[in-house]
């Protein structure tokens, strides 16, 4: 069947929302002015366990959470704002990220009551990390060929195998562990379990894999005769590809897949107030990003407006981002064009700017991969058009 | 959408869907007036819309967006929109236009005209150059440089010096006028005239609408030919090369259609958004045309299948009214008045901006 269902429908201008945004600016201005945290190219990968803390008192962890659980009770669009204005300032997130975006959503609609009570607040006071236990060494895009085993044993489950190119696993608490607990059946998608892991575990390794840039972000996870409670089963034995499906719509879908070249658009922009042979060309480029990257803006906001009626958009979410991570990629591109080195390093250079295309040009093959390869993005597209 | 409007539109989807065919497409293209599809959108009312009160105001952009995205949808040939556009221009300028029978239509690149003379004695002079559909049309609304400032002007009864089509054949001809005699009743009063930039940018904004209409009814033709569409032993939509070029366009569209909404929604002084809509239409255009013609392979590229009726469109469409490297040159120069300290501001809340938003499109006046 064609379906005609990608649809944005624009968002009404909500003035009130305006508040918010200077109280996220205020609240930046500060803590960048006592020098706890400096923008930079790194954007949101800066990991920072205090300025989290600082985040959490402010209320804007778990925001849309019920207040029982810790949370705040807010609208999907304002935590889209204190989102947008987060990364826009290039603020160090990364610490509770993936448990604000994905892995609390995630327990409030599949954990238990237990589960909840123990891990939302503490994920909302910003004490408690997780990441993320998907791909592995033969699993990447094929996630429904993990070989990670959970099988049943007294009072719980003993896991074996390997998760790969897990972030930050290294330094935070918690894992949601994608495993095979079953039969695959005929579609792969069954007989596979989501787990709450704490990864301090006995029998739990943390290999460090360094990428491209020297860094120390992504990780071997290795599993050997791990036990983990039954108490820590997420949802139900042999529903996980469900649950994983709705957990990657909040990976998909928020201002982290457009905003990551930011730092880098921003001095683009500085560099457009200076004259010279290349003011024509970078004042083009930056006019043309800006265009795009407000169309980006309006995307997002139209998702939250969807998620906050209560529905799941799914093929919207991964049509913003294949947008968007195709918009941080060409940032890099566009600005070692028209910012040739000479400007960059001649006698009235631009080392800011420099520097930060350094760093987004070695970070930038990540993009279009992490969170749902354009490939397989590009997949969900035609099946929801039709064509598979 | 109001109710009024969503009324509007499912009446103009009705009417375009039954009427506009394939065969009445081809005759207007051979310069064939539809005089009586114009008379059917006439009596719909959308050849006329009057004001409807304050709350629903049907004269107001997002309507006219709504209309200019089904009457792109199904390639309309008239020119509603530019009547449309052309009216609200009248109305903002207190000129009452209801006296005036369609179709009416605008300059379409900014002009030289210049008014001189005084009540009772008014003479236009200046080149009117591109106005579409200028041969059909009984009256041209400009804005002329007076010596009290910029006024709202309507040129009635002038004959086209020069006819010229665009890439989908539609008329746009221009008019030389020498001391042109023009009626009290069609000068607007100084002041209350819509500077020649709003026209322009409410064109690009309407232009905008139109492509992301088309680029629907691209999208809709390419996964259905992709789907009938039978090599090595299957229908192509199965082949992953063909799925993404797909994708791609339906990305590209949906960006449009977002922006373009945006846009409307702001409201009337929305500049930067006019723009950026316009920008983001024109730059999609491209992939457009390039994914619906490489899927749609040789049938695509006759006469005889329709696909074309909507790709020479966008291939007019997205050069009229600016393309997008003249609005990313005028986004550009005001990006560059900002800096990087207040782009972000200005990206979420353009309205905070306006008195940048004031220059000219690429020397357009």
């Amino acid at each position: 069947m064609v379906s005609q269902s990608i649809q944005f429908e624009p968002l009404p201008p909500r003035p009130e929302l305006a508040a918010l945004r200077d109280e996220v600016r205020r609240f930046l201005a500060e803590r960048q002015s006592s020098g706890a945290y400096a923008p930079g190219a790194e954007g949101w990968a800066g990991y920072d366990p205090a300025f989290t803390r600082a985040l959490a008192r402010k209320g804007w962890i778990g925001m849309t959470w019920p207040k029982r659980y810790g949370g705040h009770e807010r609208t999907a669009m304002e935590r889209l704002v204190v989102t947008e204005e987060l990364l826009a300032a290039s603020a160090p997130v990364r610490a509770h990220w993936v448990a604000d975006r994905q892995s609390g959503p995630l327990l409030l609609k599949f954990g238990t009551e237990d589960q909840r009570q123990t891990y939302l607040p503490r994920i909302a006071a910003g004490e408690c990390f997780f990441c993320i236990g998907m791909s592995e060494a033969d699993s990447g895009s094929d996630l429904a060929s993990i070989r990670t085993k959970a099988v049943k044993v007294e009072g719980g489950w003993q896991v074996n195998g390997a998760k790969l190119w897990t972030s930050n696993a290294h330094r935070v608490h918690m894992m949601i562990l994608f495993a095979r607990t079953g039969e695959a059946g005929p579609t792969r998608r069954e007989g596979v379990s989501q787990f709450l892991v704490d990864l301090s575990s006995p029998g739990i390794a943390v290999r460090p894999i360094r990428n491209l840039a020297g860094e120390q972000d992504f990780n071997e996870v290795v599993f050997d005769g791990v036990f983990v409670p039954d108490a820590m089963l997420v949802g139900e034995e042999g529903q996980g590809w469900k649950q994983v499906t709705s957990e990657l719509v909040y990976e998909r879908s928020g201002p982290d897949r457009w905003l990551s070249s930011y730092f880098l658009l921003r001095q683009l922009a500085d560099q457009a107030k200076r004259k010279g042979p290349d003011a024509g060309a970078t004042r083009q480029a930056v006019g043309r990003l800006a265009a795009h990257l407000w169309t980006l803006h309006q995307m997002s906001g139209s998702i939250a407006g969807m998620v906050e009626e209560g529905s799941l958009p799914n093929t919207e979410a991964a049509l913003v981002k294949d947008l968007g991570t195709t918009f941080e990629r060409e940032i890099p591109e566009v600005v070692r064009k028209v910012v040739p080195e000479q400007a960059r390093f001649g006698a009235a250079g631009n080392p800011a700017l420099a520097h930060a295309l350094d760093h987004i040009s070695l970070h930038a093959p990540s993009f279009t991969i992490r969170g749902g390869t354009r490939e397989i993005l590009r997949g969900i597209l035609a099946k929801s058009l039709g064509m598979r | 959408m109001n109710e009024l409007t969503k009324m509007i539109s499912d009446s103009a989807t009705k009417l375009f869907a039954d009427t506009c065919t394939e065969a009445l497409r081809v005759l207007a293209e051979q310069g064939e007036w539809q005089s009586s599809l114009w008379d059917m959108a006439a009596d719909l009312g959308l050849t006329m819309i009057r004001p409807g009160g304050p709350e629903e105001d049907p004269l107001d952009l997002v309507a006219l967006v709504t209309i200019a995205g089904v009457a792109g949808a199904h390639a309309v040939p008239l020119p509603l929109m530019e009547n449309l556009l052309a009216r609200r221009a009248l109305a903002a300028a207190g000129l009452d236009d209801e006296a005036l029978e369609g179709p009416l239509t605008l300059v379409g690149l900014p002009s030289d005209l210049n008014l001189t003379g005084e009540p009772g004695s008014w003479r236009l002079s200046g080149r009117l150059a591109r106005v579409p559909w200028g041969r059909n049309a009984t009256a041209v609304v400009a804005t002329a440089a007076s010596a009290d400032g910029p006024r709202t002007v309507v040129v009635m009864g002038a004959q086209p010096t020069h006819l010229d089509i665009n890439c989908a054949h539609e008329p746009r001809d221009t008019f030389d006028l020498s001391a042109w005699p023009i009626s009290d009743a069609w000068v607007g009063q100084p002041g209350t005239a819509a500077s020649a930039g709003v026209l322009y940018r409410e064109g690009a904004l309407i232009r905008a609408a139109q492509m992301a209409g088309a680029m629907q009814a691209v999208l809709t033709m390419t996964v259905q030919y992709a789907r009938e569409r039978v090599q090595f032993g299957r229908p192509i939509a199965q082949f992953q090369a063909i799925q993404h070029q797909v994708v791609e366009l339906a990305s590209q569209a949906a960006a449009s259609q977002a922006a373009m909404l945006a846009a409307a929604l702001a409201g009337d002084g929305a500049a930067f958004e006019a723009g950026a809509a316009k920008l983001r239409a024109s730059e999609a255009a491209g992939t457009v045309i390039a994914a619906a013609h490489q899927v749609h392979g040789a049938m695509g590229f006759t006469y005889e299948h329709p696909l074309h009726f909507h790709t020479r469109r966008l291939m007019a469409w997205r050069d009229e009214f600016g393309n997008e490297v003249e609005w990313a040159r005028w986004i550009g120069e005001q990006v560059a008045c900002l800096g990087g300290d207040h782009l972000w501001a200005m990206i979420v809340a353009p309205e905070q901006y306006r008195s940048l938003q004031t220059g000219a499109v690429a020397g357009h006046a």
